[in-house]
């Protein structure tokens, strides 16, 4: 029956979409204040490179290992227009739902997946949400947003630096996704005031927000055991807890920012808030009244980060300069003998150890033409050098990530380093888009992404290969045995 | 009885006069295509002349029923006067008093009403009227159609875009606006559809002094407002034959610094109005000047006619109508290096200050687009409110057979109650996705 509501569901869409022929949002009154607009997906991916390690099951080189469906629906109307004496008042719902196939049609090894563990499958390999759903009300200097939405702050593109307020959801395609599909959007409050100008600075901005902790917190989920984008890991002997923020306001996610332009040129913010760290910290627990006696428990714990970000146009150079740095209070991170000590022989449970970290980025936008490759559109290059600093490091630091090769754990450095390139063009017309997305850790391993996205509205086609070298144990190369070429469609209404 | 003959004589004379004088007024218009091509020769750009000739343009030829140099808004009309040598550039290109030397806090209506063909400043001068013209008509928001032809294809796609404009120079009203960080003009372009585009925005500042623009994009897809560099104002928008800098009211919407100018000489073109009348604008609940183009059925596109035996080519506006005006032949070349266009070639009404046509050469100096503009002159009822609309546009890519039409007929409005709040980051951000 389910099934046959998913079939109606997207025939109907499918239908919509046809009968209006076009890529244009169907506004539903003359004003346009009314629209329905929305996509419908549908994305297929090949693994490319044998599977190596911990990775399981055993995937071939060609086999299918995505066949991910997805529905948008957008329902956008404005409620009223803003005058001198009126504000503007808005509303935006948008519905997703997923459906993810492997695990039925797909290769036998996910449909054993699948049979292994129907329940837990069964529930992961689709979703029907309340994607977004907010109220917005602007009235001279201030603007507020309320209900379930997604909010971005910093200056970084392909990692996370201080953009850290939703949670990723890295199950259904992990960092082979675009970010912001990846995204869960919140239930929260966010408001802004603009005080114009204040002293040297211009359009001085306070910006907050609050995703209420007491009423239960959404946090990025974990890839079941089995699963294509899971982390390689071996099969969990013991028992496995999962500990999501307990139902308080302290454990709310909430901040504030402020930002301006000095003189004329340097957009510069600072900002604070508390988030929910994406990785759940894990300890093994040491209980006699367990089976086997030990558990592994994995408890989401808050964190607080403090940061700036400053960004500016260089006329020498013709380019935006684009810095952040930001100080995360007390993160946990994981030292084997400390989080672990039933695997060192000491029968007593785990503690989460914390230190204070930095992360900071410096980046550079620059638009060329480089007329020999296209004279109508210009060559977007983003460029970004990103690092990670310990300042109180513990040698005995890890990722709590195991290694094949060694049977322990992934190292981790008191300093770590990427650089990230991503260059982009369009040709005909806007219609074809080819990029290439480069993702170095200068300790030897590389990401790459070319891909080619070519619309004939309201068609759009694109093809990408996710291309990874380098030492298994080191950052991007840790999934160097998840090579992928994905095909996917889309069509837009 | 002789008495009462004479003036019947007279009253039917006077009666004659008048409907004869009335029917010069009228407007009238003739076609023009490949047949008789020749009666546009030196009235419009060469390039563009042989799309009469090969059959892709007819033109509707004629004249309008009132003086466009007449429907201004009032501030612009008395400008004219006021504003005769009361300011001059300086060596950025920047409006200064005569009196002062300094950047006047505001200027009404256009600036340099009085142009000479001998001022060497006089073609800058000229490109800063056209972008006060588009100031005087008020902060506005409309909804534009950005559609997207191909000669063999026909129409092909649309964008649907908001456009925000809010000015804080030129409209009287503006006057008493506060504005601290000396802005001519701030804007917003905000995509509305289709959903793979929807939310991208672009925010632009426009300083008075000629200091480069401050440009802002939002992209849906990190969710964030980044600072976007001034070059990229020559790149395609959206993908499409525009450029950012071409959308204004005589052609070069960059700051003027940015290029150098000169005087080509003066002539007469025709350029393209949306109807041989003014168009009636009436005010809303919310202030705003609406331009009422329903039931008109205006514009009557080529594309829509499914490229019937001798029709032009898609891009064409079968129902405007080409009056001949007197113009300013500019040439502007930028100074960046990098910029994607070389020399571009302007035509500046004389009277209106708004454009007819640009002819867009690359850098290597060969001939590539053509851009013109379909103009609609409002007038209320009472006839005590005038606007000049630039409401549709057309540029073509001759060495791509392609072009982008802007049309922004179907939601023009003009006085709108923007405030300053939309154009400061948290404004941005709250426009955005």
């Amino acid at each position: 029956m389910k099934a046959f509501g998913h079939c109606f569901m997207g025939t109907t869409l499918l239908l919509l979409v046809l009968m209006y022929g076009n890529a244009f949002a169907i506004s539903l009154d003359d004003e346009g204040t009314l629209e329905i607009t929305g996509k419908i997906q549908s994305r297929i991916s090949l693994r490319m490179s044998d599977s190596e390690g911990y990775t399981s099951p055993d995937t071939p080189v060609g086999h299918m290992v995505q066949q991910r469906n997805l529905a948008q629906i957008e329902l956008n109307q404005l409620l009223l227009r803003q005058s001198q004496d009126t504000p503007e008042v808005k509303y935006h719902i948008k519905g997703r739902f997923l459906y993810e196939g492997v695990y039925d049609y797909g290769p036998d090894e996910y449909q054993e997946t699948r049979e292994n563990n129907p329940d837990v499958i069964d529930e992961f390999k689709k979703d029907e949400d309340l994607w977004e759903c907010y109220l917005d009300y602007s009235k001279g200097p201030w603007f507020f947003r309320v209900g379930k939405q997604n909010l971005s702050w910093g200056e970084t593109d392909v990692y996370q630096l201080m953009d850290r307020i939703n949670p990723i959801d890295n199950t259904f395609g992990g960092a082979f996704e675009d970010l912001d599909d990846r995204r869960i959007p919140l239930w929260m409050m966010r408001g802004t005031y603009n005080f114009g100008n204040v002293g040297p600075v211009s359009s001085f901005t306070a910006e907050g927000f609050i995703n209420p902790g007491w009423s239960g917190q959404e946090v990025a989920p974990l890839s079941p055991y089995g699963t294509p984008y899971a982390y390689p890991s071996s099969a969990s002997s013991v028992l496995v807890r999962v500990h999501e923020p307990e139902e308080t306001f302290q454990n709310s996610r909430m901040g504030i920012r402020l930002q301006g332009v000095l003189a004329d040129n340097f957009n510069v913010s600072i900002a604070h808030y508390q988030t929910i760290c994406d990785t759940p910290s894990a300890i093994l627990t040491f209980d006699p009244t367990l089976t086997g006696y030990v558990a592994q428990d994995l408890t989401y714990e808050t964190e607080q980060v403090t940061g700036a970000t400053a960004s500016f146009y260089e006329s020498h150079i013709d380019a935006i300069v684009r810095a952040e740095a930001a100080w995360f209070w007390d993160e946990p991170v994981f030292i084997p003998e400390v989080n672990l000590p039933a695997l060192f022989g000491v029968y007593e449970t785990g503690k989460i150890p914390t230190t204070n970290m930095l992360r900071y980025m410096v980046g550079l936008d620059k638009s060329l033409w480089m007329r020999f490759i296209n004279d109508t559109s210009m060559i977007n290059c983003y460029f970004q050098y990103f690092a990670e600093y310990y300042p109180d490091y513990d040698d005995r630091q890890c990722l709590a990530v195991e290694d094949y090769s060694t049977g322990g754990f992934i190292e981790q450095k008191r300093y770590e380093q990427k650089v990230t390139l991503i260059t982009s063009t369009t040709y005909m017309s806007g219609t074809l888009t080819p990029q290439i997305v480069f993702a170095y850790d200068p300790r030897g391993a590389m990401m790459y992404i070319p891909s080619i996205e070519k619309s004939f509205h309201p068609w759009i086609f694109k093809i990408a290969y996710y291309g990874i070298v380098g030492d298994e144990d080191v950052s991007v190369g840790i999934l160097k045995d998840r090579q992928q070429l994905s095909m996917q469609a889309t069509v837009v209404f | 009885m002789k008495r009462y003959r004479i003036i019947e004589m007279s009253c039917l004379a006077i009666v004659m006069v008048l409907f004869l004088a009335t029917n010069g007024l009228a407007a009238k218009t003739e076609y023009i295509d490949k047949a008789n091509w020749e009666t546009l020769k030196d009235l419009m750009p060469e390039n563009s002349l042989k799309w009469v000739k090969s059959g892709d343009m007819v033109v509707r030829y004629g004249t309008l029923d009132y003086d466009p140099a007449k429907v201004m808004p009032e501030w612009v009309l008395e400008s004219k006067q006021e504003n005769i040598g009361k300011y001059k550039l300086d060596k950025n290109k920047a409006i200064i008093e005569v009196a002062t030397g300094k950047i006047p806090k505001f200027i009404k209506g256009i600036p340099f009403p009085d142009v000479k063909l001998t001022d060497p400043d006089g073609p800058a001068k000229v490109m800063w009227n056209t972008l006060y013209m588009r100031d005087a008509g008020g902060s506005l928001h409309n909804e534009l159609e950005v559609k997207f032809m191909g000669r063999k294809t026909g129409y092909e796609r649309s964008i649907w875009v908001d456009w925000y404009s809010k000015p804080y120079d030129a409209f009287e009203p503006a006057r008493s606006e506060a504005n601290p960080d000396d802005l001519e003009f701030a804007s917003q372009i905000v995509v509305r559809s289709p959903f793979d585009m929807a939310g991208t925005a672009m925010m632009t500042w426009r300083y008075r002094n000629g200091k480069e623009d401050m440009l802002y994009g939002y992209v849906p897809a990190i969710r964030r407002v980044r600072r976007m560099t001034p070059a990229a104002r020559s790149d395609a928008l959206f993908g499409s034959d525009y450029s950012q800098d071409d959308a204004s009211y005589g052609g070069y919407d960059g700051a003027i610094n940015y290029f150098t100018w000169k005087f080509m000489g003066e002539s007469e073109v025709i350029g393209a109005f949306v109807d041989t009348k003014t168009n009636l604008i009436t005010q809303n609940k919310l202030g705003q000047w609406v331009l009422q183009m329903k039931g008109k059925d205006l514009p009557q596109w080529s594309y829509e006619k499914k490229r019937e035996k001798n029709s032009a080519a898609p891009w064409f506006v079968d129902s405007a109508v080409w009056v001949k005006r007197p113009v300013w032949v500019i040439e502007g070349k930028p100074k960046d290096p990098y910029y994607n266009y070389g020399r571009q070639i302007m035509y500046i009404d004389k009277e209106t200050n708004l454009g007819y046509w640009k002819v867009i050469y690359d850098r290597t100096g060969n001939y590539w687009k053509t851009l013109w503009y379909h103009w609609a002159n409002g007038q209320d009822a009472g006839k005590a409110m005038n606007l000049n609309a630039m409401l549709i546009t057309t540029i073509v890519d001759e060495r791509a057979n392609h072009a982008t039409c802007q049309e922004g007929s179907k939601n023009y409005r003009a006085n709108s109650p923007l405030n300053s709040n939309q154009f400061s980051l948290g404004g941005f951000t709250a426009v955005c996705k």
